[in-house]
């Protein structure tokens, strides 16, 4: 009867038997692949940040001379859109899980940073969408009312309202979906895995 | 630190290619190989030795594979891989029979299976394969008990 002994030494000779391989090049495409990735995070981290800071400016020069109250309304909800906005972009982005602990504490992590990035899209309409769609309706409403209060839209404005709100309601859509699509297969790995080393 | 990081690859090719083959889908392989040499990378500087160099790489490579989802890295058409690099001219040599016997086998265990089979084959003792997995001893220590049974009883009188 064959053991699992018996295949000890020829499994361990397998598995030192180096081939000819091209290390200092390996390392090199290695430092470049990683420093490639890293620089691709802080790019994308940049232009996040700036751009919604970069927007404050633009806003609070807006609401000095605003229309009225409605506008300046909106206004303070997109500088506070644009403070939150990344605030809560990089809180999620500095939830990482080490691959250097053991296998079972690894999963555990892995899978409530997964869970959290696809909350986080999945309720991209509450955080993100919602609040800057309400600041540009505000803001633009605002800026059509007159001085008895009434407010005047003009049918270039409702085809401009129409607009948005497809594009909000698409945006939403699409993120729902991404949710399901990136992170479900990835969850669904972890769990079984889970399943698999608590059985 | 490049000298000593290409001494572990050397040393863990075999193991890394095994456990790449092992939990990688149809056409997966180049990517989750290019993926766990990238963590072992990226890992490389946090490593302390106060763990054999075999259960930090078996933690890396494990953790990797078992998280892998095919979006890392794109290969563009024409460029060469880290694979490229690290794929010599000889490959393992897995071809003969015991070995075969064992590749079959290690497929028809679950993948958690398959990681406790490969450690034990390593000679890492019960202690070392709970540190990676997570597993308590005891519970390895069944694992191990309950494989080595499958296998005779799925190879008798080979």
């Amino acid at each position: 009867m064959m053991k699992l002994e018996d295949l000890k030494n020829d499994w361990q000779q397998n598995m030192t038997i180096s081939t000819q391989s091209n290390l200092p090049e390996l390392i090199a495409m290695l430092r470049n692949e990683t420093s490639k990735i890293d620089k691709e995070i802080k790019r994308r981290d940049f232009i996040e940040i700036t751009i919604a800071l970069g927007l404050i400016p633009v806003w609070s020069w807006s609401l000095i001379n605003s229309a009225g109250t409605v506008q300046s309304i909106g206004l303070l909800l997109a500088i506070a859109s644009c403070i939150y906005i990344p605030y809560r972009l990089l809180k999620a982005k500095h939830v990482v899980s080490t691959k250097t602990t053991s296998t079972l504490d690894y999963l555990l992590s892995e899978r409530d940073k997964v869970k959290q990035q696809q909350q986080l899209l999945e309720t991209v309409v509450y955080w993100y969408i919602a609040p800057l769609t309400l600041s540009i309706v505000l803001i633009t409403l605002g800026a059509t009312i007159d001085a008895t209060g009434n407010v005047t839209i003009s049918a270039q404005m409702t085809i401009y309202y129409l607009m948005l709100t497809i594009l909000v309601v698409g945006i939403y859509h699409l993120n729902k979906r991404a949710a399901k699509k990136k992170f479900g297969p990835l969850l669904n790995k972890i769990e079984q895995r889970l399943t698999e080393l608590q059985a | 630190m490049h000298h000593d990081f290409a001494k572990l690859i050397t040393e863990n090719q075999g193991r890394l290619r095994y456990i790449a083959k092992r939990y990688s889908g149809a056409g997966e392989f180049e990517d989750m190989y290019q993926e766990i040499l990238l963590q072992l990378w990226r890992s490389f500087a946090s490593f302390s030795g106060e763990s054999k160099r075999e259960t930090w790489v078996y933690k890396v490579a494990l953790n990797t594979a078992f998280t892998f989802v095919r979006v890392a890295i794109k290969h563009r058409e024409g460029q060469q891989t880290i694979v490229d690099y690290s794929t010599g001219d000889t490959q393992p040599a897995q071809d003969n029979c015991q070995a075969e016997i064992l590749n079959n086998f290690m497929n028809q265990l679950t993948d958690t299976d398959a990681s406790v089979l490969m450690m034990y084959l390593d000679d890492f003792n019960s202690d070392e394969i709970a540190d990676v997995t997570g597993l308590s001893s005891n519970a390895v220590r069944s694992r191990i008990k309950r494989i080595k049974h499958e296998f005779e009883n799925s190879y008798i009188g080979e």
